[in-house]
């Protein structure tokens, strides 16, 4: 992951979906509309929607995944129009996704949100098109180990 | 067809991730005749130049917003959310 | 490097294409013609011309001459039977005289004659074979620049380099098999560009696209750009560049010179010549003529000296009479005499590739000084620079033939000829002049042949260059495999939460778009699927079953407006809907016609769960938030759908089976039938809706997506002991129709209003305004058109979906789902008929398998119709 691409599923973190903006951090889907992701337990700041159970969340990291997702996605990748702590939604392998792009240090990771019916169809679709560039499934503890 | 929508809320897109909701026109009032919503719902002006819009951003924010084309050349002047513009 | 070539192996040198190894290795007939099989050699070694297509890994009509080798490519000679040396079908051209211009049109003018020939020309029209040789992988991707130089020579690089230097992110794009295009070859051009080329490598925000050409420039500066062989799994990537400034850098290419027998091979152009000799040391023949006027033929005659070929003569081409040589050039025949030879060198007029421009929506208009068809007003987000701009080009007709029979056009075989007999038979517009004889409609698109054409046609109508004009530059051009525009194979699924446990049980899919849902399960030894269907079926009436809903479109409706919306979009009222009850949903728009159904549940004061069918969820959510947009309304909608799995226990032990899983009091005193609870079952919190789409006591149970599959097993589990098992959407399908529910887009269609599908209950025009209101009301009094009515077949048989009703003789209506119904032992299903016919004990006759049988029509449920199950 460290020198091409890696993927996670993250799914089990929470998010929520609100129209007023929150006081905590959150990544900002349109006017009025608001997205609050996060390790779980986290409570739901009032009037939001529980979206956990909505969302699959998957992690591609590495240096190769701009060029992997620009396989699967007309979105503009480039660090000029998607910076670190940016977010954008278009379609990912024909499924609508929201991009939440967090750089693990200096390494480039989208975190890639993706309705739960077409995540599994979805990972297929990225493990294809990261085979040219070696991409390799990861787990949490790898993701740890990066962190450190 | 692959000129671009600038969305307000995710910057110039290809026309393909839209959905066209046709021309923005003020519905009858409710008292209003049959005839004059068979009307609404049928006929459209259909102008060859500016035209405003009603198009939906399916494959990016999903809202509704309204953009003032150039049916001519497909050159989108200007788009913005209804909210916005009452404001 | 090694490679085959039919039975034969063929070395190959690094940095060779296909051609150039072939031509190393004593290849010299590439192709046959199109039309009269004649045999061709290599001509503009650049990609432009027809003449060195072949079939690569299986892939027809690739570009030799531009196309790398890697080890172990398997090529063969297309068009051709048995060998390219001698192919039997040559000898059409003696029999030309039968194939004049437009001969199809003229022959085949009934359609006796052409079934009669049509299998013979199906097997040898049309150019190269598709062959059914394992799975080949075509690729899409997107990229973004902000400058796109369509060209890798020295006008393109040159703006890539500036370009880049003012920050921009830069693609360059080239097709040539070496960046630096004529520098690389033309010793005119100064020494080889390799210090810029290695800036260009250099350069952080330059993107290089080698090996792939660009196909089309399309509207919004969307490029079409082909990458071959981007990397070893893949044969093909197509890639939408989306440039914000697209410089066309294409340069100019080299056409050829029209007199007899000017496409024998040997005969080649002066850049292709000099391509093989300076890019892949190859050395094209010993003993070369060279064509061209004077100065521009002498220093070509210098290089190809200095590069060790033998110049036997510089000849003017006006002074041409013809090539000689049977199928290889042995000679030019000039006024002044013979001259032999293995190698005649064109130096023909270059001619500036300025398509992209008009593609762009830029004009391509006749410069008279300069004799060539030169850019005008591009759109500001396009430009020319260098050959393709036109600059330092000039006089690109080449002189024309005198002599009739010369050809004009290589990839189908037109000659001079021809063209003056299309022109004589009354094609003399440039555009029904291609159209007829179909010159400049071939693989190279015109490069090689459009300007004789337009010569050609100007000279026999007498009119000027400028007012003949050009044809159309269209994309693609050059062409582009359909495999590559289809793309991958991928193709997006949904799965439900329970997807596993049901291929666990044994099941056969039923696809609904994207979704894959059980048809009906295999998990018990009945033969059939009548057998498998009526087996759930007695499991539901009798004991209870299981199905999963989980497609149901969910959508969670908050905010302080959400009542006045939901009163708005459906035609019931849901505004004083208490929280804990369930309310059908019937959706119209302004004309009164039905969108879409599902069910309203109030789970709080505040919040509202809203379910719409499997198929249509995406145009309801769309229908919902359009109407929040128009009127500013405090509304939040989210889509849930994936967010809950779902599934429906109906049957009189679904009690019982979920009493074992729950605390909550599910009798009908304190749950009764359309009332809603949140409740947790087995632990997992879960949304539960006491309705019946089916007709039997049932709960649909909604639970967060991760937990579905547990509560999927433990209903299962508990219920065995009852009876409860499984079904599938098949199964489903028959209950419903017992129960005469409607499917919407099944049993409606789009000019169904809610009179006419007898569900006038769920519209309430005393309601003060909601979508359709107006045309409803005055649909609910015109009771002229059609109605939807239920039916028991009074004999055996089933009437299939769309059956003819026929009252009289004469067609009355329409069957739009009929199933056997075991509660009835007959067939049973709904029809549209005359609002006339639309009466209990009336009877009708439909039309199944040919034959007509008396069915009587039913305005109540064929099962349970006082609905006294569903309520227990």
């Amino acid at each position: 992951m460290r020198e091409q691409v890696g993927l996670a599923d993250l799914s089990y973190r929470a998010k929520f979906d609100t129209k007023t903006a929150p006081s905590r951090p959150f990544w900002p889907l349109g006017r009025n509309h608001f997205l609050i992701v996060g390790e779980p337990p986290l409570s739901p700041p009032s009037g939001a929607t529980d979206v956990t159970s909505v969302y699959a969340e998957l992690l591609l990291a590495g240096p190769s995944s701009t060029a992997v997702l620009s396989k699967l996605t007309s979105l503009n990748l480039s660090d000029a129009a998607l910076p670190n702590l940016f977010c954008a939604q278009a379609s990912l392998a024909h499924a609508h996704t929201i991009f939440l792009r967090e750089d693990i240090g200096s390494i480039p990771g989208f975190r890639l949100l993706i309705s739960r019916e077409y995540a599994e169809s979805a990972w297929e679709a990225i493990v294809h098109a990261g085979h040219e560039f070696h991409l390799q499934p990861f787990g949490l503890g790898a993701l740890e180990l990066l962190r450190n | 067809m692959s000129f671009l929508i600038p969305c307000p809320n995710c910057g110039n897109r290809s026309v393909y991730e839209f959905r066209f909701g046709g021309e923005v026109q003020a519905p009858p009032t409710s008292a209003a005749p049959p005839g004059d919503w068979q009307k609404h719902r049928f006929n459209r002006v259909n102008a060859a130049g500016v035209q405003a819009e009603w198009w939906f951003h399916r494959s990016g924010c999903r809202q509704w917003m309204q953009a003032v084309r150039n049916t001519v050349s497909n050159e989108v002047l200007e788009s913005f959310l209804p909210g916005d513009k009452q404001e | 490097m090694k490679f085959r070539f039919h039975d034969k192996t063929i070395e190959a040198q690094p940095g060779d294409t296909v051609a150039a190894a072939l031509y190393r290795s004593g290849q010299r007939i590439f192709s046959r013609s199109f039309k009269y099989h004649r045999p061709r050699g290599l001509l503009c070694v650049s990609g432009k011309c027809p003449n060195c297509l072949m079939n690569v890994d299986g892939i027809p009509n690739v570009r030799t001459c531009i196309t790398p080798v890697h080890e172990g490519l398997r090529v063969k000679a297309q068009n051709a039977y048995p060998s390219l040396e001698t192919d039997f079908l040559s000898v059409t051209q003696r029999f030309d005289w039968l194939m004049p211009v437009g001969w199809y049109y003229k022959t085949f003018t009934r359609p006796a004659m052409w079934h009669a020939v049509e299998p013979a020309i199906r097997k040898v029209a049309g150019l190269g074979e598709i062959l059914p040789s394992g799975p080949r992988e075509y690729e899409h991707a997107w990229m973004h620049a902000h400058t796109v130089v369509i060209g890798g020579g020295w006008a393109g690089m040159q703006a890539a380099l500036a370009a880049a230097e003012r920050g921009e992110q830069v693609v360059l794009i080239d097709d040539q098999v070496a960046l630096g295009g004529q520098a690389c070859y033309r010793k005119r051009m100064g020494p080889r560009p390799d210090a810029i080329i290695a800036r260009i490598r250099a350069a952080a925000n330059i993107r290089l696209l080698q090996n792939s050409y660009c196909f089309g420039l399309y509207e919004g500066n969307l490029l079409g750009v082909l990458q071959r062989a981007p990397h070893p799994g893949a044969s093909e990537r197509l890639i939408h560049l989306r440039a914000q400034q697209t410089v066309v850098a294409s340069g100019a290419y080299e056409a050829p010179i029209v007199f007899p027998n000017n496409d024998l091979v040997g005969v080649m152009l002066s850049t292709g010549v000099l391509r093989l000799l300076h890019l892949h040391r190859v050395q094209a023949g010993k003993r070369a003529v060279v064509v061209g006027k004077s100065l521009q033929a002498g220093e070509v005659a210098e290089e190809l000296r200095d590069g060790g070929i033998e110049i036997v003569a510089i000849v003017d081409p006006d002074t041409i009479l013809k090539a000689t040589g049977s199928s290889t050039v042995n000679g030019i025949q000039t006024r002044t005499g013979h001259f032999s030879c293995d190698l005649v060198v064109i130096c023909g007029p270059r001619i500036p590739d300025n398509g992209f421009v008009a593609q762009a929506g830029g004009r391509i208009e006749w410069s008279e000084p300069q004799g060539a068809f030169l850019p005008t007003l591009p759109p500001s987000n396009v430009s020319a620079v260098g050959d393709a701009s036109g600059e330092a080009v000039a006089n690109t007709i080449a002189p024309l033939p005198t002599s009739k029979r010369a050809f004009v056009c290589l990839c189908s075989d037109v000659t001079s000829a021809d063209l003056c007999d299309a022109v004589a038979e009354g094609f003399n517009h440039i555009e029904t002049l291609k159209r007829y004889t179909t010159a400049t409609m071939g693989p190279c698109q015109g490069r090689m042949c459009q300007l004789s054409a337009i010569g050609v046609c100007a000279r026999e109508t007498g009119r000027s260059i400028g007012e003949t004009g050009m044809t159309t530059s269209r994309p693609p051009n050059p062409g582009v495999s359909l495999g590559a525009l289809a793309g991958p194979k991928h193709h997006p699924l949904r799965r439900t939460p329970m997807h596993y446990a049901h291929q666990d049980l044994g099941v056969v899919w039923l696809d609904m778009g994207d979704w894959q849902r059980p048809r009906y399960y295999t998990d018990h030894l009945a033969a059939s699927e009548e057998e498998r269907v009526l087996l759930e079926y007695r499991a539901v009436r009798e004991a209870a079953g299981l199905i999963d809903v989980s497609t149901l479109g969910k959508l969670d409706v908050r905010g302080a407006d959400s009542g006045k919306l939901l009163d708005k979009v459906y035609t019931h009222r849901f505004s004083d809907l208490p929280p804990g009850r369930v309310r059908y949903a019937l959706m119209c728009d302004e004309g009164g016609i039905i969108l879409d159904d599902g069910t309203v549940s109030r789970i709080s004061e505040d919040r509202y769960f809203v379910t719409t069918t499997s198929g249509n969820l995406d145009f309801v959510q769309q229908w919902l938030e359009w109407q929040i947009c128009a009127t500013g309304w405090d509304v939040h909608i989210t889509n849930v759908t994936a967010g809950y799995g779902a599934m429906n226990l109906a049957g009189p032990k679904s009690r019982d089976t979920l009493r074992k899983l729950t605390e909550c009091d599910l009798s009908s005193g304190s749950f009764p039938y359309m009332a809603c609870r949140e409740a947790k079952i087995k632990g997992i919190p879960a949304i539960l809706l006491r309705i019946g789409f089916v007709g039997e006591t049932g709960w649909e149970i909604h639970c967060p997506a991760e937990s579905a599959e547990g509560l999927w097993r433990a209903i299962l589990g508990a219920g065995h002991e009852f009876g409860v098992r499984p079904f599938g959407v098949a199964t489903q399908r028959l209950l419903r129709l017992e129960k005469r529910h409607v499917i919407v887009g099944v049993d409606t269609d789009a000019l169904t209003n809610p009179y006419e599908a007898d569900m006038a209950w769920a519209v309430k025009l005393d309601k003060k305004e909601f979508i359709g209101k107006t045309l409803l009301a005055h649909a609910a009094k015109d009771r002229s058109r059609e109605r939807l009515v239920g039916f028991v077949l009074q004999s055996p048989g089933v009437p299939e979906d769309g059956a003819a009703v026929v009252v009289d003789g004469q067609p009355a209506g329409r069957v739009t789902s009929a199933r056997y119904s075991p509660a009835q032992l007959a067939a049973v299903g709904l029809a549209w008929v005359k609002t006339s016919l639309a009466q209990d004990g009336v009877f009708i006759d439909l039309r199944v398998n040919g034959e007509l049988l008396k069915a009587k029509v039913t305005m109540k449920p064929f099962y349970d119709p006082e609905g006294v199950r569903l309520r227990q």
